[in-house]
């Protein structure tokens, strides 16, 4: 205890009489700079973010502090990929640890608590110690991902080598300082050995100095190369843009999340009244839009699962979040600087985002999905295309026909409106308002009603329907889209109209249930038309399904001895986290067995229908249906089985494009049953 | 013994310094470039940080090798 006690008494002395104000002097200086630095990094994002729409985020508080705390303090968004996974861990925690026990280390003098070192004190030496050991584990895993293995989605610019340079140096300067420190007693320093793990062995190296130089070498480097070059640091972490400002930007962005389920596009407010629509500049993204930006790591995770990006199309959803970032960071400051009414902004489109790169996104999710910290693309890409589409009609001629053919006929293909019901003669279904007490109302949907494929599914669910006895009718002809394709093109208008008019309709016939084969009418009809005062209780066929299994109304009897692999559509799964009924029912099947593919539940692979791409061309790269149709013929499976009609034709047109015909096939879960019945 | 490990602790030294001199000059060229430098300039600012670098080496290896204490071993 007395060699302790000689031990921080020696260094005290030393210090207090030569350097010590020298040393105060310069911590105030620097302390105080770190402050202003700090409070004017806050002050300048703040002023940044307030540059853009209002939008509601502060509800279910609690709800909001869990995800916090469950995101940033266990990582639970980042396990999904070991390794990056734990590098980031490691540094994290590494980091927390560090801060732990330099705050003790911080008070420790004033507070008596290292004279002679006190538990806490060396509890705290111990904890810093560790950190400083996560940390250059977890940054050895960092950099030999990114210099050595270079994975093609991470971007590295000199900002990064910077942190990893100065991080190693600030780690390394520290340790050596506690082993200086250490040292300067000279002799044993009991307890220390397992106090401070990698501290002192080095200390026992700097023995070869006399105790007056390990003194003198204390003070220097304590300043010059640990202290001064953390204040620094610090510094350039609040005043520059480097990405270690995720640090503070990212949790913010994690409590103020999407809690409404994915994919659910807003309104335009004020429709009859606004003056322009969707966003053309960065001021009309809302401030949670631009605290997206801002909160974006660069990591490159939606990337990697973008379909798009996969498959050569110009979007690279990382690359657009942080090209918007830097427009945010070009414009922002101007537009600040310049009263409202002088304001000319710079048009994110053409000179941020190109009209390929925002045509392709398929509004799968899978990019939000992998977001570690909640980074949300669709809407604002919905924002931007509604711009494109209703200020400057910019779009392609198969839009152009596409959404012409909603306005006339009030369906994507242009059919006649007499000719909905045409799938069903023969069938014996009835007409909604010819059925006594219906039900439900079985929606079929545009593809369902008109597509030749689709049909087959349309007549399985009815014959499902009417085997297991339930009451049900269609809207026949009074059917019309139900918007989700003239809402994901950005026409906005015609999908109010649309929504308001099918509202007007099922609620004059008093429908309460409704029962679709379509994921994204089941999306629109439970998940946006509240937002126009349509409250109706909304069923997909495949929950509807599991459920009439499972209570032994639908009973299964006839083998089908396949191997199937089971696609999950975007808007089913990741939008409505409707995973495990499709695969009851597969399961329920005698003697079909189910395979799964690469991409399956929250990570499954868009079939490239979505987003309204189903009605456009793919002009750029190779075709996203053929990807997804590969990663199905990797499984070995003979069928492959979807609950989406639109997924369906895709992976129909996959198959024969692949000229797997004679071994492969495309089905909807209901067909299956069918056979199985 | 001394006359070896001095100049090899003197050469950890001098690393580490250079590491520290590394890492605030790229932090203060990447700074200036944040607040609007213009990236013609980045050249010419690459130039003199290598040459006061350079000159920072120079420093640090004559005070070391003048003033970095006597071994005790």
């Amino acid at each position: 205890m007395n060699s302790l006690t000689r031990f921080w008494t020696s260094q005290e002395i030393y210090i207090m009489k030569v350097f010590l104000p020298i040393i105060l002097g310069f911590l105030v200086l620097f302390i105080g700079l770190l402050v202003v630095s700090a409070l004017a990094f806050w002050w300048r994002h703040y002023r940044l973010w307030h540059l853009g729409k209002a939008e509601s985020r502060s509800d279910q508080g609690a709800t909001r502090f869990k995800t916090l705390v469950a995101v940033t303090f266990g990582h639970v968004r980042f396990w999904k990929e070991l390794y990056p996974g734990s590098m980031h861990f490691l540094i994290f925690w590494g980091a927390i640890l560090i801060f732990l026990g330099k705050v003790v280390r911080l008070f420790s003098y004033p507070v008596g608590l290292t004279l002679p070192p006190q538990d806490i004190f060396k509890s705290a030496s111990f904890v810093s110690e560790i950190g400083g050991i996560l940390v250059i584990v977890g940054g050895f895993l960092a950099v030999y991902r990114r210099y050595i293995l270079k994975p093609s989605r991470l971007e590295t610019k000199p900002t990064n080598t910077l942190i990893y340079l100065w991080g190693v140096v600030l780690l390394l300067t520290g340790f050596f300082i506690k082993g200086y420190r250490m040292a300067v007693i000279g002799g044993e320093v009991p307890d220390w050995s397992c106090w401070a793990p990698f501290s002192f062995p080095l200390s026992r190296f700097f023995l070869i100095l006399p105790t007056d130089a390990l003194n003198e070498l204390l003070v220097w480097h304590r300043v010059l190369i640990h202290a001064l070059p953390a204040f620094l640091f610090f510094a350039y972490v609040f005043i520059t843009r480097t990405p270690l400002q995720h640090f503070f930007l990212s949790p913010i962005n994690i409590y103020f999340r999407n809690l409404r389920p994915k994919g659910v596009l807003l309104p335009i407010p004020n429709f009859e009244e606004a003056e322009t629509f969707g966003v053309r500049e960065i001021s009309e993204l809302t401030w949670k839009q631009l605290l997206d930006l801002e909160g974006c790591t660069n990591c490159g995770r939606c990337q990697d699962v973008c379909p798009a990006h996969l498959t050569g199309k110009p979007l690279s959803p990382r690359r657009m979040t942080q090209n918007l970032k830097e427009h945010l960071r070009r414009e922002g400051p101007k537009l600040l600087a310049t009263p409202v009414d002088q304001r000319k902004p710079e048009a994110i489109m053409e000179a941020t985002v190109g009209e390929d790169e925002l045509w392709a996104c398929t509004a799968c999710m899978a990019c939000e999905e992998a977001c570690p910290v909640y980074v949300e693309q669709v809407i604002r890409n919905m924002d931007l295309r509604r711009y494109l589409v209703l200020v400057e009609t910019k779009y392609s001629s198969e839009v152009r026909l596409t959404l012409k053919n909603l306005e006339k006929s009030n369906n994507p293909w242009g059919a006649a409106r007499g000719t909905r019901v045409e799938w069903a003669q023969g069938l014996g279904v009835k007409n909604i308002t010819e059925v006594e007490n219906p039900e439900y109302l079985f929606w079929v949907g545009c593809v369902g009603a008109f597509d030749a494929r689709n049909q087959k599914v349309a007549t399985s669910m009815v014959k499902i329907l009417q085997a297991s006895g339930i009451r049900f009718g269609i809207l026949g002809n009074e059917e019309g889209c139900c918007g989700d394709p003239a809402r994901r093109i950005g026409n906005e208008y015609l999908f109010q109209n649309t929504a308001e008019a099918n509202i007007g309709i099922l609620k004059g016939h008093g429908v309460k249930k409704i029962l679709t084969i379509c994921p994204h009418c089941f999306h629109t009809l439970k998940n946006e038309y509240p937002q126009f005062g349509g409250e109706f209780e909304v069923i997909h066929h495949v929950p509807f399904l599991a459920e009439l299994i499972s209570s032994g109304k639908l009973k299964l009897t006839k083998p089908i001895d396949k191997v199937i692999t089971y696609h999950d559509s975007c808007y089913l799964g990741r939008a409505n986290q409707i995973f495990e009924a499709p695969r009851k029912i597969l399961n329920a099947i005698p003697g079909l067995k189910l395979v799964e593919m690469e991409r399956h539940h929250q990570r499954s692979f868009c079939c490239g229908a979505g987003g309204g791409r189903m009605w456009m061309e793919e002009h750029i790269g190779t075709r996203i249906n053929q990807m997804r149709t590969d990663m199905a013929i990797a499984t070995h499976a003979e069928f492959i089985g979807t609950a989406c009609p639109y997924c369906l034709t895709m992976l129909f047109d996959g198959i024969k494009e692949k000229g797997k015909t004679e071994t492969m096939a495309a089905y909807d879960l209901s067909e299956l049953v069918i056979q199985s019945m | 013994m001394e006359s070896l490990l001095r100049p090899v602790v003197m050469v950890v030294e001098i690393i580490v310094l250079m590491g520290v001199i590394g890492s605030l000059f790229l932090g203060v060229k990447l700074t200036a470039l944040d607040f609007g430098m213009e990236e013609k300039y980045k050249r010419f600012l690459c130039w003199v940080f290598m040459i006061m670098g350079c000159l920072a080496l120079v420093f640090f290896i004559a005070h070391l090798v003048t003033f970095y204490p006597r071994l005790s071993t």
